[in-house]
């Protein structure tokens, strides 16, 4: 998990980019997908990461590698946003800047990501009976990020945020356990 | 009579009155009395006749002390069965005294430590109680969740059952 003052930071390139948006210079969907694409490309080639968060290598290098790389791949704007980072000497929160982006470009489209949690493979119709009772009660779109822990025995772990509903057969049971021994 | 006679009569009377005892005592007694002169012999015989008295008075006084000093000491003795009472008396009441304090303090100890040690009793039968409490819960938690997990492995639609349970709970909660 990014450190506060990391995710401040971040959040402030990530207004940019917004702005920029906004502004009708790009679109946000083209910005996440060249920022997820770098995203990748970083984590291919950890010594690519390196290089560019690296504070002793000079920012003219940094820039150049950038050029190098980058070009073709990724809009001019965002090559330049890259080099804003480099000249800052912020290019390590960047991964920290795509996940604010996401966050916002969220916010923006109203949506809501949830992290569900089953012990089995949900059905289609349970994912979609879920979907519709969180965008009900949210009021939001959901986009629902499942997986899947036996641990859990039975029943859901919803995930919001920092919010968790934990309506497993686990919890009831360690509810259950606690209860007895008051 | 010529002078040559009257020399011979007095040399004659001389001779004997030297070689009288007459003449000799009076020497001695010039003698003595230069040697009494000379030497204070009535003084010293007066100093050793005072000295003698004052022994004697001394020795009358210490045989006087001495008789007082019998007589304390015989009346002390006199006392003494009495007082070897008393002392013993006053002994044993100190002693009845020391032994029922000391007996009192042992029953407060006796005491103190029984109620302590129904206390730890009592403590340590909690402990026993809550870690039987924890344990058996603990095993009947698990029994229970064996027995689910086999069930819910026996009736596969069990958990689609538990998974709408759990989306009808939203309903219930606030978001």
């Amino acid at each position: 998990m990014a450190n506060t003052k990391n995710t401040l930071i971040a959040d402030r390139y990530s207004d940019a980019l917004v702005a920029l948006a906004k502004e009708g210079k790009l679109t946000f969907e083209k910005i996440g997908t060249d920022l997820t694409l770098i995203k990748n490309i970083l984590a291919q080639s950890p010594d690519l990461n390196e290089i560019l968060s690296n504070p002793l290598t000079s920012a003219e290098n940094k820039k150049e590698i950038i050029n190098k790389v980058f070009t073709g791949e990724v809009d001019a704007l965002i090559m330049n946003f890259l080099k804003v980072l480099v000249d800052k000497n912020r290019f390590f929160v960047f991964n920290d800047i795509l996940d604010s982006f996401n966050v916002a470009l969220d916010d923006i489209n109203n949506i809501s990501r949830i992290r569900v949690t089953s012990a089995v493979e949900m059905s289609d119709e349970s994912k979609n009976k879920l979907k519709n009772k969180l965008e009900e009660k949210l009021k939001k779109n959901v986009i629902l990020d499942l997986s899947i822990n036996s641990n859990i025995i039975a029943g859901l772990v919803i995930e919001m945020g920092d919010n968790v509903i934990d309506m497993s057969l686990r919890h009831k049971l360690e509810d259950l356990s606690k209860n007895i021994i008051r | 009579m010529n002078t040559g006679n009257l020399l011979n009569t007095i040399g004659h009377i001389w001779n004997v009155f030297v070689t009288s005892n007459l003449f000799n005592f009076v020497v001695f007694i010039a003698i003595f009395a230069w040697i009494f002169k000379k030497f204070d012999l009535k003084g010293m015989l007066t100093g050793l006749q005072k000295k003698v008295a004052d022994i004697i008075e001394s020795a009358k006084k210490e045989k006087a002390d001495a008789v007082k000093e019998l007589k304390t000491a015989e009346s002390a003795v006199a006392n003494l069965d009495t007082e070897l009472k008393v002392i013993v008396n006053d002994a044993q009441k100190s002693a009845e005294v020391i032994s029922e304090k000391i007996l009192k303090e042992a029953e407060k100890q006796i005491e103190s430590i029984e109620s302590n040690a129904l206390k730890v009793i009592d403590a340590e039968e909690k402990l026993l109680v809550s870690t039987l409490s924890k344990s058996t819960s603990k095993a009947s938690v698990k029994i229970a969740q064996a027995h689910i997990e086999k069930v819910l492995a026996d009736t596969p639609t069990l958990q689609e059952k538990y998974i709408n349970e759990s989306i009808d709970e939203l309903d219930r909660l606030s978001f």
